[in-house]
């Protein structure tokens, strides 16, 4: 039977080839000859040439659309192909490589409790993981003062008010927020507007602000009570499983750095990964086939996996145009939490000897927060840190000066001498990556949730976006690309049979 | 270095609220030595930044917070040359400009979605509030005094003075140019000579398209370094 199988792979593959190669050759004759004869283009996108078309296209070979691809073809589906802007997989995850097989992420990188559709795929790929280290004190720089103090792995959320979030968050669907009873109510106010009414003390408000940026990526006035309780809701309303290190989403890493389960998801797919294959334009994606065009040419294809976040979908021109829910979603999706990570590379996680957990907050700096990311076997010492962007100079080297600095005032010494220093600023980094989570405020919920997950025609919506369960983390990626995968085959089979 | 440990703090410190817990902590005081004193000091000036914040930016939660992660600090601090700087901007163009990335005319992924989430109240209290902000000089700037010079004969013969002002201070609806970052005029220059950013009274995208890319380069030292 496994003969069989890899037997018919490879014919498929080989058909693949052929058929890629012919379906882009007809496509470039169809758009050089598109002014003068506008039928020969509807001859070529028409339903005549089945044969050039395949069943799947998968746009975004991320952690979505890779998992999307794999589901296929264990299910035994060979005709697809799957379509990456960049030149590189992983889509928000990024791995920066440290050397002799270490690397610090960029991007994405937690595994929490509760996320088994993340830590199922690391253990079916073979991929280990160890615990964010969190053990030791964390340490609060104010002006020129310093102090340390034990947190136990949290963010020291005041329990009271987090116990009334996990309350609220009951009735909130983590899938569909909109769908929650109270929608209404809890999405005309922002986190903020609620944490009001609850008398925050001053000093605790810096706290609120910091774990709301760092978990939900804006500022509580900004983000939707509706939201934040989908996001709870999640964690299984259990506040520091949200929030938290120990015992929370940020508990767990992942041997080789995140980007690594795209890299070897990849690597298995072969050549059914096209990189540099930005997608510009979609047509036909009403009733198919679906012409994809991307600057190497045109892929057709009977059904669509969008495995990328709503606002990407916005920069691809549709063909005819999206319904118009549909397209004010995308175009009001809130993409403005792009992020900038640093990662500081030391011999050895120094600050660990000294009691130190290699935590820092920094209430007015650029220091939003700086972990310990150093590899599981203490071969090399690392500091990442989450930046406000406008507050640390946009230049690397000064960056890295300016954060060792920082790093010294909180650890010693020892802290102003990186052996290397790593950074990646997402909004400027290329194009393709807009957002990291996305804080919905006030009212988008409930007036364009709904669109965000029916198909429409061909087009299946994939990305983390769309997860029912942890949405905007690595896991709901996984989660959404296997709904995909079941939803495209649902479609292979419905139009043979 | 001094640490925590009594039993009744340390289940404290997993349950309290980080912030809260330095009032705690220092509540328990004369136990723990050094590490209370610092403790105190980082809780005294949290409190002050904290009142700070509410003095200068008004009562917490404030929607301005949400800006600051890219744009000017906490007060007026910015330090990026790839984020605009929106500090002592006129209120005029600062609205301009909110309006434009709503309906579409000025385009961006981030801004769009962005100015189109805002409730009037907000909308008013972030022009306010930028415009109100003392703008500081470009600190992190390292001008090439040649290239300076070259971008002031430029803007000098562009007479960018006469909309932007005497000081290139900014006025009405056209933006200070003074101490902008960097990189963020070299691609607004660049994107009004290609088009992507349209003006409607034609001036800049006649002025753009007529620098090269190394005119652009020295117009924007220049109007950095201001």
């Amino acid at each position: 039977m496994d003969d069989d199988v890899t037997k018919q792979d490879g014919d498929s593959a080989e058909k693949l080839t052929r058929r890629g190669f012919l379906g882009m050759a007809a496509s470039m004759t169809a758009a050089a000859t598109a002014t003068a004869l506008p039928q020969v283009v509807n001859a070529a996108t028409g339903k005549g040439e089945a044969r050039d078309v395949l069943d799947v296209a998968i746009i975004g070979a991320g952690l979505a659309g890779l998992t999307a691809a794999r589901d296929l073809r264990r299910a035994g589906c060979e005709s697809f192909v799957v379509l990456e802007a960049r030149d590189r997989v992983g889509g928000r995850t990024l791995n920066h490589d440290l050397g002799k097989g270490y690397f610090s992420e960029a991007g994405g990188q937690w595994i929490g409790p509760g996320q088994t559709a993340v830590a199922d795929l690391a253990r079916e790929l073979g991929v280990g993981t160890f615990p964010t280290y969190w053990q030791g004190e964390t340490t609060l720089l104010a002006a020129g003062a310093r102090a340390s103090i034990d947190t136990g792995g949290g963010f020291g959320t005041d329990p009271k008010i987090a116990h009334e979030l996990e309350k609220l968050a009951k009735s909130v669907p983590s899938g569909a927020p909109w769908k929650s009873p109270r929608a209404a109510e809890f999405d005309s106010m922002s986190v903020g507007d609620w944490l009001a009414k609850k008398n925050i003390a001053p000093e605790d408000q810096i706290g609120w602000s910091t774990g709301l940026a760092i978990t939900g990526g804006s500022s509580p006035a900004r983000i939707s009570l509706l939201h934040w309780l989908s996001m709870v809701n999640s964690a299984e309303c259990n506040y520091d499983r949200l929030e938290a290190v120990k015992g929370g989403a940020q508990e767990t890493r992942i041997s080789g750095g995140s980007q690594i389960l795209s890299i070897k998801m990849a690597e298995a797919l072969g050549g059914k990964v096209r990189l540099s294959s930005p997608v510009l334009r979609i047509e036909n994606w009403q009733d198919g086939p679906v012409a994809i065009h991307t600057p190497q040419g045109v892929i057709r294809a009977r059904s669509v996996i969008m495995a990328l976040s709503p606002p990407l979908c916005q920069q691809i021109a549709f063909d005819p145009p999206l319904p118009e829910k549909r397209r004010e979603m995308q175009r009001r999706w809130p993409a403005f939490a792009p992020g900038r990570k640093t990662s500081h590379v030391y011999k050895k996680p120094f600050w660990r000897d000294k009691g130190l957990n290699g935590w820092i907050f920094q209430p007015k700096g650029p220091v939003l927060w700086a972990y310990d990311n150093s590899p599981e076997d203490q071969s090399f010492g690392v500091i990442n840190a989450f930046v406000h962007i406008s507050m640390l100079p946009s230049d690397p080297k000064a960056a890295e000066a300016e954060l060792s600095r920082i790093y010294a005032q909180a650890f010693g010494e020892e802290a102003l001498h990186p052996v290397s220093y790593h950074e990646h600023d997402w909004r400027k980094a290329d194009k393709w990556t807009l957002t990291c989570v996305s804080p919905m405020p006030p009212g988008f919920l409930t007036k364009y949730g709904e669109a965000l997950h029916p198909p429409a025609g061909r087009l299946i919506w994939s990305g983390t976006e769309t997860a029912d369960i942890w949405s905007g983390y690595m896991d709901g990626a996984v989660r959404s690309g296997h709904q995909a995968a079941l939803q495209a085959l649902q479609a292979v089979a419905g139009r043979r049979g | 270095m001094s640490k925590t440990k009594t039993p009744g703090l340390a289940r404290r410190a997993i349950r309290l609220s980080l912030w809260l817990l330095l009032a705690a902590a220092v509540g328990a005081g004369a136990f723990y030595g050094p590490n209370v004193y610092a403790l105190l000091q980082v809780s005294n000036e949290i409190d002050k930044i904290s009142s700070e914040s509410t003095r200068v930016r008004g009562p917490w939660p404030r929607a301005s917070d949400a800006c600051i992660y890219c744009h000017d600090g906490m007060d007026g601090n910015a330090r990026t040359q790839l984020y605009p700087r929106l500090a002592g901007q006129p209120e005029a163009y600062l609205k301009k400009q909110l309006a434009a990335f709503a309906s579409g005319e000025r385009s961006d992924p981030t801004m769009t979605p962005f100015a189109l989430s805002l409730s009037e109240r907000e909308f008013d209290s972030m022009v306010s509030h930028f415009a109100h902000m003392p703008p500081k000089p470009n600190e992190t700037f390292n001008a090439d005094a040649a290239r300076v010079a070259r971008g002031e004969a430029l803007a000098r013969t562009r007479n960018c003075v006469s909309c932007h002002g005497q000081e290139l201070e900014g006025k009405d609806t056209y933006p200070r140019l003074a101490g902008q970052s960097y990189d963020y005029l070299v691609d607004q220059l660049a994107n009004f000579k290609s088009g992507v950013r349209r003006d409607a009274t034609g001036a800049m995208p006649a002025i753009a398209g007529a620098l090269s890319q190394g005119d652009i380069e020295d117009l924007a030292q220049f109007l950095a370094s201001r």
